[in-house]
């Protein structure tokens, strides 16, 4: 099949490469998993593109092609601008937290839990377990500790001299600061641990030169720690960015968006369209907006952020 | 000769429709016919329904039922609506809940039961119904379902505690002011719980002050009658007051423990826990031991009850034969029988949803031993049950109801501003249809 002739200089000499080869084989061997791919990942995306040109209402059976019709709709009607700005400000705010408590709070107990002995590594494994029981289990336990009535949040902050009870998931400033505690708790044990990692793979030697050179503790964790976890960062940034857009199992069980959409999320958002109102016709365009905000978001994020990551620990 | 014509076609056609409309009721009997039932019951319901289903099985050798727990009405309507838009997986008896229905029969993915009434008409008794009931389950002529764990939105009250006061819950509106402040006072503590995360509950009050959420005519709210902000203001003195927790949130399990353990003296809530609390506050589970009584929605300028709960539906997907239809049908009308609905009821406190159950004297002792065990059944007037409006829309239009009545009790919105802002938003949703 196709050759192709590279060259590259070394020390002032031309120096000829091997000609990459391509064969036909190659091709057949990433088949399965490119029509895997195609199937469970870009089929969907088509279809959801198509769906957002017709009227499917989810009971129908049948529909027909209304152009931009749903477009139309989403942009201009009152009602769905409404729900879908607050939907969408609402997935901000609670990403934006999520990261913070999730970055931040895991940084602090990596750098807490940063000790190789037995006591310690039970208190990482305490930290981390969470994140093994399924995100629905941990709402329905919250639910409970977050009751107005019975919770023992309630109890303990009655214990403290607090005798009103707190409303946590009723009242609509509180609610979604519940849902963060809840996530935060699931999923702070994991950036701790990532963050751990990193940690023990920055070299003793930066530390041991900059202390001869007076540094504090503070001015290495600056200096040093910082900018040799940015890679770190960037990842569990990223990958936190990417859940934290699309919560709602939490919400799901917790408040189910409410109270009036206060935590309704844009993942929630689409359900509640596509099963609640039976309109999946309206959920798609909102999913391909979505699809597209977040993309967006987060190859943009990547290259603003890439420039100040440092990859040699 | 025109009219002649004209006679003749109009017979033609008529004989058309009814052909057309005409079932094979047949099921064959020399080979097993195999349906799928999506129920939505758990716990000692789940268990008394197999037993049902068991004995419709002894009875009819020929069908073999396969019951599945698919989960709450919604999960049964997410799990159906994607079976229906694959066209396989389709159960041929399904359990879902009566708003559910008029958007089912927009889509036609429900049978129209008539010509199965008709040709099954030995064995359901149609007329025997409650008319309420099978009325909130026909769609502009199309019977979509059968009325199966049928409930209402009642009130316990601790009669214990009412006799020691001396007063009765009240029948009337009017009178509840009085109630609240005098139990309210008496006990220092919320005289009423309302189940305010779901407008199903509180809505009825409305109604029967004249103020109705969908005005089908002119496709805006009902609810901007200067009645209901009375109401809403009403409700939200009774809360100021401490006279009524408005509850928005873990809502099944706080105004069961608050019930139970006396924090309140009543609740609004669904008559199919009737049994439940009734062992919990004899047993005192949670620390009160009373006897617990059961009223009907209050009456104002009518005295309307609603419908709720489930029906049987048969979806209409072609992936189920005629015959396992007709099967479907036959175990729908065995578990809507009189003798099986008190059996059932006796269980699970969902309502008897056939007349003869309490008048026909064969079915006197069954009667007498639902009564023994469950003897405030006999305080709900099931005649006085009626349909709500049938609106697609009426769902999302309660939420809205439900959000704004959440944020005029306990999040301090003034209710002048929230019923103002509440109209606007529906009266959007519903010309956004």
């Amino acid at each position: 099949m196709a050759k192709k002739t590279r060259s590259v200089e070394v020390n002032g000499r031309q120096i000829r490469l091997r000609p990459e080869r391509y064969s036909w084989s190659d091709f057949f061997m990433a088949l399965p998993a490119v029509l895997l791919l195609v199937l469970t990942t870009y089929y969907p995306i088509a279809k959801l593109i198509n769906i957002s040109f017709t009227d499917w209402r989810l009971t129908s059976r049948t529909y027909e092609y209304v152009g931009l019709k749903n477009w139309i709709w989403l942009f201009t009607s009152k009602t769905s601008t409404k729900y879908l700005l607050n939907s969408i400000k609402v997935t901000l705010i609670y990403t934006f937290f999520n990261i913070a408590i999730d970055l931040g709070l895991g940084l602090v107990l990596a750098h807490l839990f940063n000790r190789l002995t037995k006591p310690y590594g039970a208190m990482r494994a305490l930290i981390f377990m969470p994140r093994y029981i399924a995100m629905s289990t941990c709402g329905i336990i919250f639910l409970w500790m977050f009751n107005t009535d019975y919770g023992v949040i309630n109890r303990m902050l009655e214990w403290a001299g607090v005798q009103n009870h707190i409303n946590w998931l009723g009242d609509g400033k509180l609610a979604l600061t519940s849902i963060l505690i809840l996530t935060g708790w699931h999923g702070v044990g994991y950036s701790m641990m990532i963050y751990l990692s990193a940690l023990l793979g920055i070299s003793r030697d930066y530390y041991e030169a900059s202390s001869l050179d007076g540094a504090t503790p503070l001015q290495q964790f600056r200096y040093i720690t910082l900018p040799l976890l940015s890679p770190t960062s960037l990842f569990l940034f990223i990958t936190t960015f990417i859940s934290s857009m699309k919560v709602y199992q939490s919400v799901d069980v917790m408040t189910g968006g409410g109270p009036r959409q206060q935590t309704e999320v844009m993942v929630y958002y689409i359900y509640r369209l596509a099963f609640d109102d039976n309109r999946i016709d309206r959920a798609s365009v909102v999913a391909l907006l979505f699809f597209v905000v977040l993309l967006i978001v987060t190859a943009s994020t990547m290259r603003i952020t890439n420039k100040n990551v440092h990859y040699e620990a | 000769m025109k009219k002649l014509v004209a006679l003749v076609l109009a017979a033609l056609m008529l004989f058309t429709c009814t052909a057309l409309a005409e079932i094979d009721p047949s099921i064959p009997t020399d080979q097993t016919t195999e349906i799928v039932f999506w129920h939505s019951f758990t716990g000692d319901d789940e268990a008394a329904l197999l037993a049902q289903i068991e004995a419709f099985q002894a009875e009819y050798p020929y069908i073999a039922v396969k019951p599945q727990y698919i989960g709450g009405y919604n999960d049964i309507h997410t799990e159906l609506a994607s079976a229906n838009a694959a066209g396989v997986g389709v159960p041929a008896l399904c359990v879902i809940n009566v708003p559910r229905l008029t958007s089912y029969a927009e889509d036609d993915v429900v049978e129209d039961l008539n010509p199965y009434i008709e040709a099954f008409a030995d064995q359901i008794n149609f007329a025997d119904f409650y008319d309420g009931m099978t009325t909130a389950m026909n769609n502009d002529g199309k019977q979509t379902a059968l009325p199966f764990g049928q409930s209402g939105q009642i009130f316990y009250y601790n009669k214990t505690l009412l006799s020691e006061l001396g007063v009765t819950f009240p029948e009337k509106l009017e009178d509840m002011d009085a109630f609240l402040k005098t139990v309210s006072e008496a006990t220092g503590k919320p005289a009423l719980e309302i189940h305010g995360a779901d407008n199903a509950y509180f809505y009825c009050m409305f109604c029967n002050l004249g103020a109705y959420m969908i005005d089908v005519e002119t496709n805006t709210t009902g609810l901007d009658a200067e009645v209901a902000l009375d109401l809403i203001k009403r409700i939200r003195s009774w809360v100021d007051a401490g006279y009524v927790k408005w509850v928005d949130t873990d809502v099944g399990n706080t105004l069961r423990l608050d019930f139970t353990s006396g924090a309140t003296a009543s609740v609004l809530y669904t008559s199919s826990l009737y049994s439940s609390y009734k062992a919990m506050a004899e047993a005192g589970t949670n620390g009160a031991v009373f006897e617990v009584g059961i009223a009907n929605q209050p009456m104002g300028i009518t005295n309307y009850q609603f419908v709720a709960g489930a029906t049987l539906i048969l979806p209409s997907c072609e992936c189920n034969t005629q015959a396992q239809k007709n099967a479907a049908f036959l175990l729908a009308s065995y578990l809507t029988a009189p003798k099986q609905q008190l059996e059932w009821a006796t269980v699970s406190s969902y309502y008897v949803t056939r007349k003869s159950a309490s008048t026909d004297p064969q079915y006197a002792e069954a009667y007498q031993a639902l009564l023994e065990k469950l003897p405030e059944t006999a305080v709900i007037d099931l005649n006085s049950y009626v349909s709500k409006t049938k609106h697609p829309l009426f769902d999302k239009c309660g939420d809205v109801f439900e959000n704004y009545m959440s944020e005029i009790m306990n999040n301090g919105m003034d209710p002048e501003e929230g019923w103002e802002m509440m109209i606007e938003e529906i009266n959007d949703t519903l010309a956004d249809a």
